[in-house]
């Protein structure tokens, strides 16, 4: 299998979106699984740029942004973390409107991962129910993380080109948004007001940009708020809305799950399906009947010479260097050339090194004795 | 690839047959009794009826999943009965509506590409969610974006004095184009917008 740009070997499809698609990839110079998002050159500008630029590194427990990025010929991949769960839209279809407490701790993440989003400067602009990930926690509580910032867009900063054309998603934007107003943060509270009311009834908001605003109560009134259609009405900052959030009464406390006692309880599934034969937990597998005794790897496993194509801008920010869970045993060298040995080939070597030491430790012994 | 959502899925249901995430709930007694909820439920347990449809109708569980709007894995889980109820209302709809085509497939037959069709609609019922979520597309701006590129238009080609001149040129011949010109070449933002929306205002409005 070519790796892409002489380093993300795509492994399989796990997602189609509005732009692109994204794969499950073995990163060959961080020797980890992530998941490769694969854009045209064209779309893939914006992310780049975000990727590229100092402020939009941003590390945080809630927010998945991708951490490097490498070019072909015509299409771009960015990798970022891979996550298991699916999203908030699979949790939709499988369980259809969400019980209140376990909405609460989903907006409370996200309001957490948006004041780190915005605090860097940035609007999200399409924070739709499948741009919210979920780590695979089962009926325990879930762990979201936002995602797909391809077309976010930078606070104070007036559009380059003022086009005709709004990006997003119909029945998510906020009313200043789809009149084509500059990126402000609080149209990110807007689409996730609009968000918490799908959830809380599982009727998604109408193209129309009508809400499924359906009952009362403390949360409902946040919601409202969130979705005032004058941003000067919506809470100032995610920041401000997750203070409100916590004063409505319905957050359950850390590590609380009072939805786990009721019938039928909110589960977040492992999405992705098995590896397919070649690969294990760790990376590429040997061939268990082929693989010679000597340690030389199959076939396969050896890294391309080097890469046919037109190789490969490559740009690694967040160099990540002990966080590869794996690294050869003798620790591959980092931010050099990417270290392609098998690792079963290593410890061939790190086995022969230590009988040979092993041996020349007993021989000396026997010599002192002897003489 | 179908062969590959088959293996998927028998190794989703078999990991949650053996696996060690199952074993507080999955007692002989509980899903003894989770099987009654369904046939209360469901008229029947889910297992069976999930079997039948996709051998009606010549599915797969993975595409049958993905047609009710549900993820794989959750599937899995109701037919073997860890999980009792489905929670969206609206695959409830698309299961009996399966069910349906299935039964009719059986006793009358059904050609395959009808049956692909009808799959189609099934799937497009109200609130699918999952994966079949709206793309993230372009929609029409509103007025004021719309106004700005025709300013922009206008001032790429002449200045404004230029096409106030012009305006007056051709304002015997045909006022409302004059207006037109001046409006759009040499005026307020407002005033164009103005224009704009006493002209197309009902179509334009962003859908």
């Amino acid at each position: 299998m070519e790796a892409f740009a002489g380093r993300y070997t795509l492994i399989d499809l796990i997602g189609t979106g509005g732009m692109g698609s994204v794969w499950r990839a073995w990163d060959q110079r961080r020797r980890t699984y992530v998941a490769a998002k694969v854009l045209g050159q064209h779309d893939a500008a914006m992310l780049i740029r975000f990727v590229r630029e100092q402020s939009l590194r941003i590390q945080h427990p809630h927010v998945v942004a991708p951490h490097s990025w490498a070019a072909d010929d015509d299409k771009v991949a960015f990798a970022m973390d891979l996550v298991r769960g699916g999203s908030v839209a699979t949790l939709l279809g499988d369980h259809g409107p969400l019980p209140e407490r376990y909405v609460a701790v989903l907006l409370d993440q996200v309001l957490h991962g948006l004041s780190a989003v915005h605090a860097a400067g940035i609007v999200h602009r399409d924070l739709k129910p499948a741009n919210l990930l979920l780590e695979p926690t089962g009926t325990h509580r879930p762990h979201l993380r936002l995602s797909d910032f391809g077309i976010a867009g930078l606070i104070d900063e007036p559009r380059l080109t003022r086009n005709s054309m709004v990006l997003g998603t119909p029945g998510y934007l906020a009313p200043e948004q789809l009149r084509g107003a500059d990126p402000d943060p609080r149209q990110d509270l807007y689409t996730l007001g609009a968000v918490a009311a799908e959830l809380l009834t599982g009727v998604r908001p109408g193209t129309d940009s009508s809400l499924p605003i359906a009952g009362g109560g403390p949360l409902w009134d946040l919601v409202r708020r969130l979705t005032s259609v004058s941003p000067d009405d919506r809470p100032g900052s995610a920041a401000a809305a997750r203070d409100l959030l916590a004063t409505v009464g319905v957050l359950p406390p850390d590590g609380a799950t009072p939805w786990a006692t009721e019938a039928d309880p909110p589960e977040v599934f492992d999405q992705l399906p098995p590896l397919p034969p070649g690969w294990g937990p760790s990376g590429p597998v040997l061939r268990p009947a082929t693989a010679l005794p000597t340690g030389v790897p199959a076939r396969e496993d050896r890294p391309r010479a080097e890469p046919t194509g037109v190789p490969a801008r490559q740009h690694d920010l967040a160099p990540a260097p002990s966080r590869t869970p794996r690294e050869g045993p003798r620790g591959a060298p980092i931010g050099g050339e990417p270290d392609h040995r098998p690792r079963a080939r290593a410890l061939v070597w790190m086995a022969g090194l230590s009988i040979t030491g092993a041996a020349g430790l007993i021989g000396a012994a026997i010599w002192l004795l002897v003489r | 690839m179908s062969s590959r959502n088959k293996a998927w899925f028998q190794a989703f249901a078999s990991a949650k047959m053996t696996g060690p995430g199952s074993e507080e709930d999955a007692t002989v007694d509980q899903i003894a009794y989770n099987l009654r909820q369904q046939i209360e439920l469901y008229g029947e347990p889910l297992g069976p009826l999930v079997r039948r449809i996709c051998d009606a109708l010549g599915l797969s569980q993975a595409r049958l999943a993905e047609t009710l709007g549900l993820s794989a894995p959750m599937l899995s889980q109701l037919m073997s009965a860890r999980r009792v109820k489905i929670g969206n209302p609206a695959v409830v709809s698309r299961l009996h509506a399966l069910d349906e085509l299935a039964a009719r497939a059986e006793s009358e037959g059904v050609r395959p590409d009808e049956i692909a069709v009808t799959l189609d609609e099934i799937r497009g019922t109200s609130g699918a969610f999952a994966k079949s979520a709206p793309p993230t597309t372009p929609g029409r701006a509103g007025p004021r974006a719309v106004v700005r590129e025709i300013q922009d238009l206008f001032r790429s080609v002449a200045a404004a004095d230029e096409v106030l001149r012009a305006a007056d040129l051709v304002a015997g011949e045909s006022p409302e184009l004059a207006e037109l010109m001046r409006t759009y070449g040499a005026g307020r933002t407002d005033e164009a917008v103005a224009h704009f929306e006493r002209h197309l205002g009902g179509s334009s409005h962003p859908r």
